[in-house]
């Protein structure tokens, strides 16, 4: 178990900036998810915590220890390939044993360690057989395995439960989230599952084009997004951004489309030291919007174009004079494209981002 | 795909000279003997590798016949010669590749009674060595009249690269989606224009390759034509050097007027449209000269 | 049953056949090669091994004569024992030996750099024999020509290598030598994309599991590697067994009496040449050892590797 510290961490393809300047600290038996569309970075720099990849820039600690410039087999890290690439002419058994092999462990020792792992990660009957006699369930398991036998400062997982199918990636969620707690490995995760990282992980690291967009606990990662990026690629459906303007005058007030939302006098400063120019959304998540019936209580009146209905919410698409908004209600609600409807948002889930940056102001 | 060479590479620079030195002596038979060919053919004379000094005069051949007295054999016109090189080379080449592309096709595209067969055939073929037939191949070209013909040549060699040819051909067609050949017929082509039009354009590289391979044999051709075409006016480049190499280097016999940078030049000569390839066609050698394995 | 798709007012179904004539027509030159070279052949080396055949080109069947002179001939094992000498040396030595080495010594650098020696052991596959026997003329040849000598007086100072001919000195070293030194690229280019295709995660797990390169080599891609290695053993072995090209321009089976004939040329020297004198129907029977041998290999590999190989499924269906 070790604190894993990544300091200004780069990597160039040529002209390509795959990862670039992240940092990140991590705490020891901390499990950190990497979450992000594909190509945004996470699993390179995955490899280069592995020692696969050489940073172009940048260092990686292992507690105080520098290890940037040492091979992976010098790391003591573990790691499970989103592939398993398990050794195909191997049995199971020698699958899992071959990391301690290479230690040159006595050969009692390596027994009893492989049929320990076996038994934790529920394979033990399966030891003899190759992997191309199993499913993709166990193989994956074996990987675990494999990647566990030695007993790591860090372990590594890409993407582990992208080739199951649904039900086996559901139970093997609350499964990976219970061995690592029992165990307290370092970890670190990558996935473009947003699922995955907000159910299992103690803290989410999101990131896009190679850089870091905001650190934080699913909590924060979800209420209080750092900027667009993250507020629209968390949340199913995702935020709504809301195309605004902010108004000074005599008062602040955001003007969209459609309506016009007051501030009171401290959020309008803080919206305006924070800004670079008057171009706003106004973010509020889908969920965090409710239908009124009265006119004076709402603050913005939308018209329905297409209902949703998904069996436990439904959702509605509406426009709100320039944009289109979704907005969960309950299943029973009465509502029809077509319908002029009155909204009225939870205040404390609003949020205001700097159309030109991307950046959250509150 | 060639992310594995990079990442097989050894980090250490230290161990990556050793390979490089390791790969470099391994190879020095190769490279030695070749650099030996180029320096040869423009020296006045060779020591081992070095010449003692350079000089066009070995490629007087070209301008006038050599003459080699008392050896029993009269020398032909090397232009004569290449032509004949050429003509064998080149002809083997289009039957090759014609042949190659139709039954290539056929096996890749069309499903026909036998077809099962065929393609076992072609398979089995590959690895059964046909040179072993060439006392019965005597007696059918005997047959047809053709010994002494350069088409006793032509038409043996083509045989020989049809398990090949029908391969390669066969593996490039697969690579053609099918819907491509559907939206041609849908647009109002016939088979025949889609085939000459369409498929065939696409495989072009796979054709190009084979082309070059089917040259390169051809125009290297040594057993055929030793057993074929004894007579000096069909000779090929091969029967030319042989004749002279033995005559000067094994025989030991002290020729007038014949040196040895002079027959090494000859051999430069018939080497010169296969560097040429190497020199401008790499790509298409590299996959396609071990057979077209899938693969390669 | 709804209606059928019809385009160009035919039905999808016909547009998708081949008229018979058609397929015959693509096939049939084909077909005719392989009947003329390749069946015939076979058959007429079977048919003429009974006979006592020569440049006449009798049909005089005699029976098992020539299978009996084979069996008597007191030289019949010195050539059996030269080719299957010939044979496994050079496989192990350098078509698979050699080979290896080099598909995984390339894989080890930059493939640009790799290319450069692939393509430098294509050489000798490529060049014409007659120039190939002109290099290892050139290499074998006695001082001050031959480059062995040159780099063993000169270089060296061991002047006693002077006026050694090494093809008659050391006849069965150059013949290996020239022999595989051609082959090696079978195995290196073979070998070479079979390393290619392996899984780059299972090498970036070897890697994570602690493996040095050495390892990683030996207990990872060697045993991945072990079918490719076999074909190109099967294949090879059939190859060598039949050639003799070069054996004939280097030492035509000498020096002295069949010192490195084997199977193939003494084939080539009974039928084809003048000096054994044109014996047809003993060169028959001689071949049809190899024939035989050769027909049952290639089934024999065809059955084993054959379903390694994709099949792939036309669509379009013949009328």
């Amino acid at each position: 178990m070790v604190r894993v510290k990544l300091v200004n961490l780069s990597k160039y393809f040529g002209k390509v900036r795959a990862v670039d300047n992240v940092n990140i600290n991590i705490s020891h038996g901390e499990f950190i998810a990497l979450l992000g569309p594909s190509g945004c970075g996470k699993t390179t720099t995955l490899l280069m915590i592995a020692g696969i990849y050489k940073p172009t820039k940048g260092r990686i600690y292992f507690d105080d220890k520098d290890v940037t410039d040492l091979p992976p087999k010098d790391r003591n890290v573990g790691m499970v390939f989103q592939s398993y690439a398990l050794y195909p002419h191997m049995k199971v058994y020698d699958n899992i044993a071959f990391p301690l092999k290479i230690k040159k462990l006595p050969k009692n020792e390596i027994d009893k360690k492989v049929k320990e792992i076996a038994n934790l990660l529920k394979i033990g009957e399966l030891l003899d057989r190759y992997p191309r006699q199993l499913s993709g369930g166990q193989q994956q398991r074996v990987a675990l395995a494999r990647a566990l036998v030695k007993e790591p400062d860090v372990l590594l997982l890409d993407e582990p439960l992208s080739n199951l199918d649904a039900l086996l990636r559901v139970y093997m969620r609350a499964e990976i989230k219970r061995l690592q707690k029992e165990l307290g490995i370092t970890t670190v995760y990558v996935t473009h599952d947003q699922v995955e990282a907000l159910s299992m992980a103690d803290r989410i690291v999101v990131m896009n084009k190679g850089k870091i967009q905001q650190i934080g606990t699913s909590e924060e990662i979800y209420h209080k997004p750092a900027n667009t990026f993250v507020a629209s690629f968390i949340g199913t459906p995702p935020m709504n951004l809301i195309r605004c303007e902010f108004k000074e005058g005599e008062g602040y007030a955001i003007k969209c489309g459609g309506f016009t939302y007051k501030l009171s006098k401290e959020l309008g400063e803080l919206v305006k030291s924070k800004i670079t120019s008057p171009e706003v959304y106004l973010g509020i998540r889908p969920e965090h919007i409710y239908l009124t019936k009265e006119p004076k209580e709402a603050h913005a009146k939308a018209s329905v174009i297409v209902t949703e209905p998904l069996g436990r919410d439904l959702i509605v698409t509406a426009d709100v004079g320039e944009d289109l908004i979704k907005i969960i209600v309950p299943p029973t609600a009465p509502i029809a494209p077509g319908q002029k409807i009155y909204l009225k948002f939870d205040e404390r889930y609003l949020h205001v981002f700097d159309r030109k940056t991307g950046e959250a102001v509150f | 795909m060639t992310e594995i060479e990079y990442e097989l590479m050894p980090s250490k620079k230290k161990h990556r000279m050793i390979i490089y030195i390791a790969l470099i002596l391994l190879s020095l038979p190769i490279i030695i003997p070749y650099a030996w060919l180029v320096i040869g053919a423009f020296a006045t004379d060779l020591r081992g590798v070095i010449p003692t000094g350079l000089t066009l005069s070995n490629w007087k051949f070209l301008i006038e016949p050599i003459q080699v007295p008392g050896a029993g054999v009269k020398y032909p016109d090397i232009w004569l010669v290449t032509f004949n090189t050429l003509f064998i080379a080149a002809a083997t080449t289009i039957l090759t590749v014609f042949l190659s592309a139709f039954g290539g096709y056929a096996l890749s595209r069309v499903k026909f009674a036998g077809r099962g067969l065929f393609l076992a055939l072609t398979m089995v073929l590959r690895a059964f060595p046909g040179i072993a037939l060439l006392v019965a191949l005597f007696y059918v070209i005997n047959m047809f009249r053709l010994y002494g013909n350069p088409w006793s040549v032509i038409l043996s060699k083509t045989a020989l690269m049809l398990p090949l040819g029908l391969w390669v051909m066969k593996g490039f067609f697969d690579t053609i989606s099918w819907e491509i050949e559907m939206a041609a017929l849908v647009d109002g082509l016939s088979r025949i224009k889609t085939f000459f039009k369409i498929m065939l354009p696409l495989v072009r590289p796979g054709l190009a390759a084979l082309s070059i391979l089917a040259f390169i044999y051809g125009w290297s051709e040594y057993i055929l034509v030793v057993v074929f075409l004894p007579t000096e006016k069909s000779w090929t480049l091969t029967m030319y050097l042989q004749r002279l190499a033995y005559q000067a280097f094994a025989g030991e016999v002290s020729v007038a007027g014949i040196t040895r940078p002079m027959i090494i030049a000859v051999g430069l000569w018939y080497m010169i449209p296969i560097i040429l390839f190497f020199i401008f066609a790499q790509k298409y050698l590299l996959r396609v000269a071990v057979g077209g394995v899938k693969g390669v | 049953m709804g209606k059928a798709l019809v385009i160009r007012d035919m039905p999808l179904k016909r547009l998708l056949t081949i008229k018979s004539v058609t397929v015959i027509l693509l096939i049939a030159p084909v077909l005719v090669f392989i009947i003329i070279f390749y069946f015939m052949p076979v058959f007429l080396t079977f048919a003429m091994a009974f006979t006592d055949m020569d440049y006449r080109f009798q049909w005089n069947f005699v029976g098992f004569v020539n299978f009996q002179r084979m069996i008597r001939d007191p030289l019949i094992t010195k050539i059996l024992f030269n080719t299957l000498f010939y044979v496994f040396t050079t496989l192990l030595c350098f078509n698979v030996g050699y080979g290896l080495l080099l598909a995984i010594l390339t894989s080890l650098i930059p493939p640009r750099v790799g290319n450069v020696f692939r393509l430098l052991w294509l050489l000798p596959r490529l060049t014409p024999p007659v120039v190939y026997y002109l290099l290892w003329l050139g290499i074998t040849s006695p001082y001050p020509y031959g480059l062995i000598n040159f780099f063993l007086v000169d270089i060296l100072g061991l002047e006693q290598y002077k006026d050694v001919y090494w093809i008659y000195a050391a006849p069965w070293a150059v013949v290996i030598l020239a022999n595989g030194f051609v082959g090696a690229s079978f195995g290196m280019l073979i070998i070479g994309s079979a390393i290619k295709s392996i899984p780059i995660d299972v090498i970036r797990a070897a890697k994570v599991d602690g493996a040095s390169l050495f390892r990683l080599i030996k207990d990872i891609m060697l045993p991945i590697l072990k079918w490719p290695i076999l074909f190109v053993t099967a294949y090879q072995t059939l190859s060598l067994l039949t050639s003799f090209e070069y054996i004939l321009l280097l030492t035509d089976g000498g020096p002295g009496f069949y010192t490195t004939e084997v199977w193939a040329l003494h084939v080539y020297h009974k039928a084809l040449s003048a000096f054994g004198g044109w014996e047809f129907g003993y060169g028959a029977a001689l071949s049809l050892v190899l024939v035989v041998l050769g027909l049952a290999l290639s089934i024999l590999y065809f059955k084993i590797f054959r379903f390694r190989e994709l099949i792939f499924e036309p669509k379009v269906e013949v009328t």
